[in-house]
């Protein structure tokens, strides 16, 4: 879907372009707030919650060269980061390894239940901002342009930060499966 | 494209890449993204949605209750604000070049004003603002010798407005009230 617009698009454009989001970001946008989380009743309520607090901000919205889904992923932070207003830090670390994953053979989840605590461990053991670079790019799926954009960074700097990143967490699960 | 931009999808691809020694980097990306993969409740995801269609149906219906504006001022607000906008650049053209004496009181803020002004330094941010409490029971626009141009007095209501080179008072007084008093209640009441 071709996102860029115009910023003289009416409201009910807007709706629209954003309801035609909800499928397509729902489940990235949990996945994000899944990452940061650890808990997937709370990303699943973020993520919903996301459109809801979308859809009253849209008349102030304006498209300047940041999509309306990465605009999302703003929202999406910022309800992590209230709900961590809210509660204590503990549920950070405590990550839920249920991954919605139907049917899995019980040696095969074991698998994925360890994987996940390896790289979620070498992920907290990044800077705050190599976190958010390494969520947003491969977790949300945003460009580096978008993932700038969203850090109020230069592209070249986020590529740097996730070249950095990927090497240092590459170092880490290496030594970490050793 | 940079090559390091390429790094998540040719991750998502799995394509190999021996040669440009991004080999090891699109392993790990690939890593994370296989580790964090997820798959959501797709009942939550259906309820999410039905929400989500009810806010919006409720928002068109809670718009299509709000009285209809006049075809005579269906203009774009830009068109508005350009209009009063030059109307005021005039006001003060004229008093610029001949400064008036109306002194004006400044108004200190206070907790628990009139008017709270929500600050961000995020582009479309909906969210962590900065707020700022403001009592503002006097409006003046000033020219810069600190006389007033335009005064607001919440207490009386009353908006001066300070001409000179008055020639037509009743001319002036017409023009604001029949011209554009009307317009301006007829847009924000």
């Amino acid at each position: 879907m071709n996102e860029h617009k115009t910023g003289l698009d009416t409201l009910e454009d807007k709706e629209t372009r954003l309801a035609g989001l909800f499928n397509e970001c729902y489940s990235r946008l949990a996945g994000y707030a899944y990452a940061r989380t650890g808990s997937r009743a709370v990303a699943e309520d973020i993520a919903g919650e996301v459109f809801l607090r979308a859809l009253k901000a849209l008349p102030s919205y304006r498209d300047r060269g940041l999509p309306m889904s990465a605009w999302l992923f703003r929202i999406a932070h910022n309800l992590v980061v209230d709900h961590y207003r809210h509660k204590s830090r503990q549920a950070e670390l405590a990550l839920e390894t249920d991954c919605g994953v139907e049917e899995e053979a019980p040696t095969a989840r074991l698998e994925r239940e360890h994987e996940l605590a390896r790289v979620a461990a070498a992920m907290k053991r990044l800077s705050p901002a190599q976190q958010e670079v390494i969520r947003l790019r491969f977790i949300a799926g945003l460009s580096s342009k978008e993932t700038a954009a969203l850090m109020g960074k230069s592209d070249g700097a986020v590529r740097e930060m996730q070249r950095e990143a990927l090497g240092r967490l590459r170092v880490m699960l290496g030594e970490d499966t050793k | 494209m940079n090559n390091r931009d390429e790094i998540p999808e040719r991750a998502r691809r799995g394509e190999p890449c021996a040669d440009d020694g991004l080999a090891p980097l699109l392993e790990t990306a690939a890593r994370v993204e296989a580790a964090f993969a997820y798959n959501p409740d797709p009942a939550r995801q259906t309820d999410a949605l039905r929400r989500f269609n009810q806010a919006r149906a409720e928002l068109k219906r809670a718009r299509a209750a709000q009285k209809p504006v006049s075809p005579r001022f269906r203009l774009p607000r830009l068109v508005w604000a350009a209009g009063l906008a030059a109307v005021a650049l005039a006001v003060a053209g004229v008093l610029a070049l001949r400064p008036g004496t109306v002194p004006v009181t400044y108004v200190s803020a206070e907790t628990g004003g009139n008017l709270v002004f929500l600050l961000s330094d995020e582009e479309n941010a909906i969210a962590d603002f900065a707020s700022l409490r403001l009592t503002i029971d006097r409006v003046g626009l000033l020219n810069g010798a600190g006389t007033a141009w335009i005064e607001y007095d919440q207490g009386t209501g009353v908006v001066l407005i300070h001409i000179l080179d008055l020639v037509d008072e009743a001319a002036w007084v017409d023009l604001i009230k029949n011209r554009y008093e009307a317009l301006l209640l007829e847009i924000f009441e």
